[in-house]
């Protein structure tokens, strides 16, 4: 018989832990909802400690946060993420 | 097995005694122990352990290891021998640690030898390589490998990438990456932003297959999925990031740029993520830190993202190197799509942490939430808003309260968060005795309910708010009645008390209510348990509904029918629910919400009725005790017949009915009373020698149905009239559509107690057609022609939605509406439908066909058997022409009379085409004269302005098939004349639901065979086959000798060699005219659609 161990538990403990599962579990993606108020967040905190107008800070900081809004929905409707709306 | 081997090891080392005895004594010691632990050693094994019990326990321990590592071994083999050898393995370690636990009352540890075989150690098969990915220096670095397998060279990774949808980005080359087994993997790597909208399709399930994605992989889709989830909620900060870090003010000049993190992380996912990090993740890491890995990953995919948004925006330029404060604030603004900019350390290390700290709120994770309650009002009070903190104690408590109870820190932190709340909500700025809590009115609350609810909740707060339908209630008008006490009449003059009011959905409001909401700036109202807003313009509509009405607080049935169909018409559109009891209240019930029984098929009724002919039946019954009229509007070859005679057979007894229909159907209803109701006595009033007014009194007295035909019915409508028929019914009902018509008018002369109609096509050309039909079975109840095609053409988009819409509404009340498309009924129709149409004959007909006949017979018919028989049929073709048309017989010397009004056929099969273009289908039209089918072809484009073309044997190939491609492929209403010989056999023409066999062929099978080209694989409806036939001449002869051969031998043809036997006078009977039986082709009606307008 041979005298050559077999592979540890911890090592295969480490195996487990390198590769994860051999097949992927299928995982249902949440499904996106986008915010009907893209800036609420960034409001919610108050002017940003900017050294401009306070007005043109939220309007810009507004519009970005909108665009972002838009490209991660654009993102989530090409794969299929949207929730759908009522 | 174990024990023979111990057993030859035993053998083979008695006697020995050499320079290896002690090796020997060993191997003899633990052959022995085998033996005694299986049960099979020998007195002398036995003797030689018990003498070295040390010696037995250790062969036993030695030996129980090894047969350990023998069953690792063996749990690796692959085939048949697995089993077996895992079976006998542990089958002898189970011995050998029963027998070391009796000597010593050891149990061994490591393998269960009490599991059964099966569940041993799992072969650990190597996983086929998948594409796996690692996170390194901010870029995605993928490779493909799996546990025990080898990694996939360079090559064979671009294909597997390009396989699973990456083959698009720009992956550069990697370092290779380390694997457990020492392995390196080719590996290539990609900018996060280049990668996301393949990563979120991995999260998504839309690239690859799970057969390709490694864990890792699938495990950064996640990821991906998450980071554009926080984005699209608006869940990013921005935060400043110089070369120099935001360690603190430093001297000079570095590069900056913003970076977007997110915000309001969720702790729990964040958690369930780290935990399920593949280690192959940071396979690329000198010192992984799975939580740290997991953010940086998510903050990557969040800048990404939120900077593709910036980057969008056209940004104002900013000074090319920021030195104060001004200067970099405005270059932060300039750079929030990442662009990086230069700016002097110090005062921008400042703004950092400025930054930094304004967006702590809600970067760094805190146990403190706040939740947002609202409760409806109690008692016309108003809604209170309140605002409860958790994470401070063991439940929520009053925000108010926490702040004086919490420590310092989470003091700060309440306060910190309820300020953020505030500027979400500024109504709890709003003075108010407690803080964090205000009473909203009806329009805050709903504004909180409707709008600013889930923006709250995306920016981080609990929200706990009445349940809401976004879904706007359509308001209805309700009709109340209740029949006036003491009134004797009931029907359409019954008297009724009637109450108004307007449901929105289950809400019922009469005009205070209506009037109350409307004085609130957004009416909010409660409807099946769901808050939800009423509309202002619909609340209008409602009140002007009822002022309208405020004055009507009494109708007469039929006014009450009229509004429960929508034939009244109010603001707010569509039909009034009419409620209460009466006579009209009962009837809409119990056509809407108690449907009447179907019939069950009547004793005497030769037949079974389909389930919706039963329900027919009901119907009629349900009018007749109702005293009302209606139309049966079920699909051609639905079988209207049938229904109409078992609902006749029904209430036999109860006075005579007369039905009138076209000449062409007229023989059919008699063959069908005949065959499903042979228990009715049927007479038929048609033909000259018809009875006069007193012998129609007398038939009808002692019949249950008498037939007529249109033309017939308005030239003896005095004697009709006369009669008290109990029912009257008219067949091919669009025959009185143009209600100013002599027939129309004259049939409505014709007393009866109800009056039906019946029709597959109810409304060919408009809703003037139904109005028509619906004011000759109920006269006067349906209101007048102009204001019934205005009301019921609200219910439905387009010309076909609103007759539908039409029909639906007035479905189960005035008119039975069945199609053969619904499901159920389609299910349990037959593949085929044969119908025998008999035609009348015009007088040019009639004269054109005696003059054949009679120049055969004055003609010195040849002695010679085979020329007589040429020459009578030469005849016999003459005159099927002439059945066709005169146009058939007369060829040339007819080109450029019109066809119409001159042959029944025709009529017939303008009848037909009219209610299969109606119903948007399509029909094959089967002539044994290619000449005349072009001829028809070409009334039939010019009548209906739709192209209709002639198949026959004269086209090139190449014209036929593209006539065939045309029908087959073509949308709506169509149809295709062809020659019965050319296009007979061996097409197909699905697309038809319709044929007609316009003229007869000796052979029952050619006719068959021109039915199939429509029924046969492929076709999903049933057909419907209209044989078209002109009874008491050579036409109906031929249908005679198809009958009997179809009976007697099938496809067999008949002796056409008998016919040159016959004599004159055979020859007379076989080919002329039976006056008794032609059915007179009618004139046309005088009227035309202009006076119908």
């Amino acid at each position: 018989m041979s005298k050559r161990r077999r592979p540890t538990a911890s090592k295969r403990v480490v195996d487990a832990k390198f590769w994860g599962p051999d097949e992927v579990p299928e995982i249902v993606p949440p499904l996106l909802e986008p915010t009907p108020d893209p800036a609420a967040v960034v409001r919610s905190l108050g002017a940003p400690p900017l050294a401009v107008d306070a007005s043109v800070a939220e309007r810009h900081l507004t519009a970005v946060y909108e665009e972002a809004v838009r490209a991660a929905t654009a993102l989530a409707a090409a794969n299929g993420l949207l929730a759908p709306t009522d | 097995m174990a024990v023979p081997n111990a057993r030859r090891r035993l053998r083979s080392a008695a006697g020995m005694q050499t320079k290896w005895s002690r090796a020997l004594d060993r191997i003899t010691l633990e052959a022995a122990a085998v033996a005694e632990a299986t049960g099979y050693a020998s007195t002398d094994e036995r003797a030689a352990l018990e003498a070295s019990p040390l010696a037995w326990v250790g062969a036993l321990r030695r030996l129980i290891f090894e047969t350990d590592e023998a069953l690792s071994s063996a749990a690796r083999l692959l085939g048949e021998e697995r089993a077996q050898v895992l079976a006998d393995l542990s089958a002898e370690r189970r011995a050998l640690a029963t027998a070391l636990e009796r000597l010593t009352g050891e149990v061994p540890a490591g393998t269960d030898v009490r599991r059964p075989p099966a569940l041993e150690p799992e072969v650990e098969l190597p996983a086929p390589p998948r594409l796996q990915a690692s996170w390194a220096d901010g870029r995605v670095v993928v490779w493909a490998a799996g546990r025990g397998s080898s990694p996939l060279p360079a090559d064979e990774l671009d294909s597997m990438l390009k396989a699973a949808d990456a083959g698009g980005i720009d992956w550069e080359h990697h370092a290779s990456v380390a694997l457990p087994t020492g392995q390196r993997a080719d590996a290539r790597s990609a900018a996060i932003a280049q990668t996301l909208g393949w990563l979120v399709g991995v999260g998504a399930g839309q690239v690859g297959s799970r057969a390709t994605l490694g864990a890792s992989l699938a495990w950064m889709g996640e990821i991906a999925v998450w980071g554009a989830e926080l984005v699209a909620s608006g869940r990013m900060v921005p935060v400043l990031r110089g070369s120099t870090g935001t360690g603190g003010p430093r001297s000079g000049t570095a590069r900056h740029r913003i970076r977007w993190v997110p915000a309001l992380l969720a702790r729990d996912r964040l958690t369930d993520l780290v935990d399920r990090m593949p280690g192959a993740v940071v396979a690329l890491q000198t010192s992984p830190q799975p939580e740290g890995v997991c953010r940086s990953v998510l903050s990557a995919v969040v800048d990404a993202v939120s900077r593709a948004g910036a980057d969008r925006l056209v940004t104002p330029a900013t000074v090319p190197q920021a030195s104060s404060r001004v200067e970099i604030s405005e270059a932060v603004l300039s750079g929030l799509d990442g662009r990086p900019f230069s700016a002097e350390a110090e005062p921008a290390a400042r703004l950092a942490e400025d930054l930094k700290r304004w967006a702590a709120p809600v970067t760094v994770g805190t146990k403190i939430g706040l939740t947002v309650r609202l409760d409806p009002p109690v008692d016309d009070g108003g809604w209170l808003l309140r605002v409860e903190a958790t994470g401070v104690d063991k439940g929520p408590l009053p925000v108010e309260h926490a702040l004086v109870v919490a420590s310092g820190s989470k003091s700060q932190q309440v306060e910190t968060q309820l300020r953020r709340l505030e500027r979400l909500l500024p109504v709890l700025r709003r003075p108010s005795t407690r803080r964090g809590q205000v009473i909203l009115d009806a329009e805050e609350a709903g504004e909180l309910m409707f709008n600013l609810g889930s923006i709250v909740a995306a920016a981080g707060f609990e929200v706990l708010l009445p349940v809401v339908s976004r879904r706007r209630p359509s308001p209805q008008l309700r009709l109340f009645a209740e029949a006036m006490g003491g009134q004797s009449q009931v029907g359409v003059a019954q008297l009724s008390n009637v109450r108004w009011s307007v449901l929105f959905d289950d809400l019922e409001l009469d005009a205070a209510g209506i009037a109350k909401l409307a004085s609130e700036a957004r009416p909010l109202v409660q409807v099946k348990g769901r808050w939800v807003r009423i509309d202002r313009a619909d609340l209008a509509a409602a009140a002007a509904a009822l002022a309208e009405r405020a004055s009507i607080t009494q109708l007469a049935g039929a006014a009450l029918l009229r509004h429960a169909v929508g034939l009244e018409g109010n603001a707010l559109g569509g039909a009034v629910r009419v409620e209460g009891h009466g006579w009209a209240v009962d009837l809409v019930q119990g056509a809407t919400t108690h449907p009447p029984e179907p019939l069950q098929a009547p004793s005497g009724f030769e037949g079974h009725l389909r389930h919706y002919q039963a329900e027919a039946a009901g119907w009629l019954g349900f009018l007749d005790r109702a005293r009302l009229g209606g139309c049966l509007a079920m699909d051609m070859g639905l079988g209207k017949t049938p229904t109409l005679l078992a609902h006749l057979l029904a209430t036999r007894g109860d006075g005579p009915a007369l039905i009138v229909c076209p000449p062409a159907v007229l023989s059919n209803w008699a063959r069908e009373a005949a065959r499903f109701t042979p228990g009715l006595s049927v007479a038929l009033h048609h033909g000259p020698r018809r009875a006069d007014a007193e012998g129609l009194v007398r038939l009808s007295a002692s019949h249950d149905v008498v037939l007529t035909t249109y033309a017939t019915a308005v030239r003896d409508i005095d004697a009709l009239a006369r009669i008290d028929w109990r029912r009257l019914a008219i067949d091919e009902a669009q025959a009185i559509k143009n209600h100013t018509s002599d027939t129309a008018q004259a049939l409505r002369r014709v007393p009866a107690q109800s009056r039906l109609a019946l029709t597959g096509t109810p409304v060919e050309n408009g809703l003037g057609d139904l109005w028509a039909i619906l004011d000759f079975t109920n006269p006067g109840l349906v209101g007048g022609r102009t204001s019934f095609i205005e009301h019921l053409s609200r219910n439905g988009e387009g010309r076909a939605g609103t007759e539908e819409g039409a029909l639906r509404a007035l479905n189960g009340l005035l008119v039975f509406r069945r199609t053969k498309t619904e499901p159920e009924i389609a299910a349990e129709l037959p593949d085929k439908v044969d119908k025998l149409d008999s035609c009348g004959m015009t007088a040019e007909q009639v004269g054109l066909y005696q003059a054949v006949v009679d120049r055969l017979l004055a003609e010195d018919l040849d002695q010679d058997s085979t020329k007589r028989k040429g020459q009578v049929l030469a005849a016999i073709t003459a005159l099927k022409q002439i059945c066709d048309h005169p146009a058939a017989y007369l060829g040339d010397h007819d080109a450029g009379a019109a066809l119409d009004g001159r042959s029944g056929k025709l009529t017939r099969l303008d009848e037909i085409v009219d209610d299969v273009f109606a119903a948007g289908e399509r029909v094959l039209i089967f002539t044994h004269f290619a000449r005349w089918g072009e001829k028809l072809a070409r009334y039939l484009s010019a009548r209906t302005g739709t192209d209709v073309g002639c198949y026959h044997g004269g086209l090139s190939r190449t014209v036929r098939d593209d006539l065939v491609a045309e029908f087959q492929h073509g949308k709506g209403p169509g149809a295709l004349v062809l020659s019965i010989k050319a296009g007979g056999s061996g097409l197909n023409l699905t697309a038809a639901r319709h044929v007609v066999l316009y003229d007869r062929w000796w052979n029952p099978a050619v006719e068959d065979q021109a039915r199939d080209r429509a029924w046969r694989i492929g076709q999903t409806s049933t057909v419907l086959s209209h044989r078209l036939v002109c009874p008491g001449t050579v036409d109906e002869r031929v249908e005679e000798i198809v009958a009997g051969k179809r009976e007697v031998a099938g496809m067999v043809l008949p002796a056409r060699s008998s016919l040159g036997d016959l004599d004159a006078a055979q020859l007379r009977a076989a080919l002329g005219l039976a006056v008794d039986e032609i059915i007179e082709e009618e004139s046309p009606p005088a009227d035309s659609e202009e006076e119908a307008a």
